[in-house]
């Protein structure tokens, strides 16, 4: 009886004393030591290079050990981290798209990474790309640290170019000088397309907001409102911008709606595509594969060049075990031989300034228009709903681009479900 | 013996016996609990609030349910469900039935054939889509490869949205079959040989002894295997997400498609709730049809 109440106090006085210990920071008491948790959507040479990263900062931490989770799409690591925050077991660090923080930072699931917080663990925010940080922050708060970029060009196979007689050295200056482009470089035997003029096809799986907001952007539409409260986008700019992707595929016939080159592989890799809204993997996939290639800046409609940036960054979860750990990381990651090597060997888009001019990132003359292509990309618009929103402006701009309904029908469907959305 | 003790005697074997029932049946009922009626109930109640595995949430009372049956999305996704259940289930069967009944005549290496029938069943389905996204692949596909050498250019199978569904319900089919197949083969074990050689001192056929000796006795078989493969059709889920992912242009979307796509990718449990409880209801309404329909004494 003694026994049995003796095991119920100390269990007892053991439970009650948690919130103090916890108070205190179990975890700062052991910021030197233990396991960090990753959940990673870094795949392919990203994986590899990210691997090199972890183990480097595993060797500068005797006693640390990184356990890392790598996903191979958006949709699983989501799916996966929406889970682990329900069963509260969660990573230290989340590696993804900037664009999904917000959706965790709303339930408060993210760790507020304030200026204390950062001049704390001697992250110097005014080194990174300022170009990138921005993206970063939602509802007045700072949720992300970009980790590096990719960016949007008009990227073009130089062999098809050169079997037509265009120069690149006169690139397209707007939406009707790239259909001429578009146009002169579509391959057809009969009715089969055997090379598309221009790649504008969104993958299975993928919503095509790139591709829809470059156009939007390129009309001088927006996607939202200022406030991100109301949709944007059902404007002259967009209808502008559906219309031109239209006449692409239905009257200039540039391309088929689902082509993509042998195997289902991107129709630019395996030369099936002269013209694409390509990003910096593509550059690295092209070289790596001996294509012949070059970037233009991508044509507005009347004028001007529009791009995108994506910053894949670094979000720290309030329920962490380990954030000074995470922390920790972060600000090795951040340093200049781990950007670089990083970038270099992926052909993303440091986010430490220095670093993107650093030689080994210099060298690499294919990703220079990229790095150039900064100056006028801008990220999608941050909203806890973004995988709705994007989710239904494709399905019906799908629609109608595969002629199931009206331009405008799609444009002002997508619009009012889009409103309903950002209603919850 | 005292008619007393004959009654205490008979009344204790009985509870014996009931015990011994309990026993065996209260750790399945605890695991159908745990897994199915703790589950049904969790997302009846759930279906009424906006539940999110990640924000905080209420009570909404029936609004999910106002949205579930107004939604565009939700109704293209029935048709789709419904044509992809009855593109598979009724082919399945009727092939299956026919395989089976096929294997039953005396061919040599029956066994091999069986075996290689069911196998499809046995693959891993997401292994199988992915070996059937190379077969439907619209240049280097063996399926367009084979049907080039009989002179018809193939579609772009899973990224037409004219050819996307016919391309999973043919995947559906071939995975299917194999399963209906073997339960046939196993029924037929047990439908009288006698019958058949009646009918063959009668001068009826193959044919005539199919239609009528082997489809009839099959009737209880036939009524499993239709709930069965319906239920399962109607969960559609693995290869869909790994083959279309419910593109192009949503004719691959199915329900339990769109259940996935609201609960995880949308944040949306409550509403996901909502589209799963109809799902459920459905399920047991065709069931339930299913089974008075196949209770109907067949018509002499």
């Amino acid at each position: 009886m003694t026994k049995r109440r003796d095991f119920l106090k100390y269990s007892g006085a053991t439970l009650a004393s948690l919130p103090i210990i916890s108070a205190f920071g179990v975890s700062s008491a052991f910021a030197d030591t233990g396991t960090l948790s990753i959940y990673s959507n870094l795949t392919g040479s990203k994986q590899a290079a990210a691997d090199a990263l972890y183990a480097a900062f595993e060797a500068a931490n005797p006693g640390v050990k990184i356990e890392v989770t790598v996903f191979g799409d958006v949709a699983s690591s989501h799916t996966k981290l929406q889970s682990a925050i329900a069963a509260g077991v969660v990573p230290d660090v989340v590696i993804n798209h900037y664009y999904l923080a917000p959706v965790y930072a709303r339930g408060g699931h993210l760790f507020e990474l304030s200026d204390d917080v950062l001049a704390a663990n001697e992250l110097d925010l005014s080194q990174l790309d300022p170009r990138f940080v921005p993206s970063g922050e939602y509802d007045g708060k700072r949720i992300s640290l970009p980790m590096f970029a990719s960016s949007r060009t008009l990227m073009y196979n130089s062999t098809a170019l050169a079997e037509v007689g265009l120069d690149a050295s006169v690139p397209p200056q707007n939406w009707e000088e790239l259909r001429a482009w578009a146009k002169a470089l579509t391959k057809r035997d009969g009715d089969t397309l055997v090379r598309a003029g221009l790649a504008l096809n969104v993958p299975p799986g993928e919503y095509g907001e790139n591709l829809f907001a470059l156009l939007l952007w390129g009309a001088g539409g927006a996607i939202l409102s200022d406030d991100a409260k109301t949709a944007a986008f059902n404007s002259d700019a967009g209808r502008a911008a559906l219309e031109f992707w239209h006449s692409l595929i239905h009257v200039d016939k540039v391309y088929d709606i689902g082509f993509t080159g042998p195997g289902g592989n991107n129709s630019f890799l395996s030369q099936s595509a002269a013209l694409t809204y390509g990003l910096n993997p593509i550059a690295m996939f092209s070289a790596r594969d001996g294509i012949e290639f070059g970037s233009l800046p991508i044509p507005g409609k009347d004028g001007g060049a529009v791009s995108m940036s994506d910053p894949f960054s670094y979000y720290v979860m309030r329920n962490g075990k380990n954030t000074d750990m995470a922390l920790k990381f972060i600000a090795f990651a951040s340093a200049m031989e781990p950007q670089v090597d990083f970038c270099a060997a992926t052909y993303s888009l440091p986010a430490l300034k220095a670093a993107q001019s650093a030689p080994e990132i210099a060298s690499l003359t294919q990703l220079t228009p990229f790095v150039d292509a900064l100056d006028i990309a801008r990220p999608l618009p941050l909203t806890p709903h973004y995988t709705a929103i994007w989710e239904a402006i494709s399905r019906h701009i799908e629609e109608g681009l595969s002629n199931k309904k009206a331009l405008d029908v799609a444009l002002a469907d997508a619009e009012t479900e889009v409103n309903r959305i950002l209603s919850r | 013996m005292p008619l007393g003790f004959r009654i205490r005697s008979a009344l204790s074997a009985g509870s014996s016996e009931k015990i011994t029932a309990y026993a065996l049946v209260i750790p399945a009922l605890i695991i159908l609990a745990f897994f199915y009626f703790i589950p049904i109930l969790a997302t009846t109640a759930f279906s009424f609030t906006d539940y999110s595995l990640v924000n905080p949430w209420g009570w909404v009372g029936l609004e999910n349910y106002e949205e579930v049956f107004s939604s565009e999305q939700f109704r293209v996704a029935m048709i789709n469900t419904v044509i992809f259940t009855v593109g598979t289930v009724v082919p399945s069967i009727a092939i299956g039935l026919i395989t089976a009944a096929l294997l039953e005549t005396k061919i040599r290496f029956k066994w091999l054939f069986r075996l290689a029938l069911y196998a499809p069943a046995l693959t891993s389905l997401v292994t199988a889509s992915m070996v059937w996204i190379w077969a439907y692949d619209y240049q280097l596909g063996l399926v367009n490869q084979a049907l080039t050498f009989v002179g018809i250019s193939g579609p772009n199978w899973l990224n037409d949205p004219k050819s996307a569904m016919p391309a999973l319900i043919i995947m559906s089919i071939w995975r299917s079959f194999g399963f209906c197949m073997l339960v046939y083969v196993a029924a037929l074990q047990g439908v009288s040989k006698e019958l058949y050689e009646a009918a063959e001192l009668d001068g009826a056929n193959w044919w005539r002894k199919f239609i009528d000796i082997t489809i009839p006795s099959l009737r209880p078989i036939t009524f499993f295997l239709a709930v069965t493969v319906t239920v399962s059709a109607f969960q559609a889920f693995d290869a869909i997400f790994v083959m279309t992912k419910g593109g192009p242009n949503s004719t691959t979307t199915t329900v339990v498609h769109q259940i996935y796509r609201n609960g995880f990718e949308f944040g949306r449990m409550g509403y996901a709730s909502a589209m799963a409880l109809v799902l459920f209801w459905l399920l047991v309404a065709i069931s339930a049809i299913n089974a008075i329909g196949f209770r109907r004494k067949p018509r002499r």
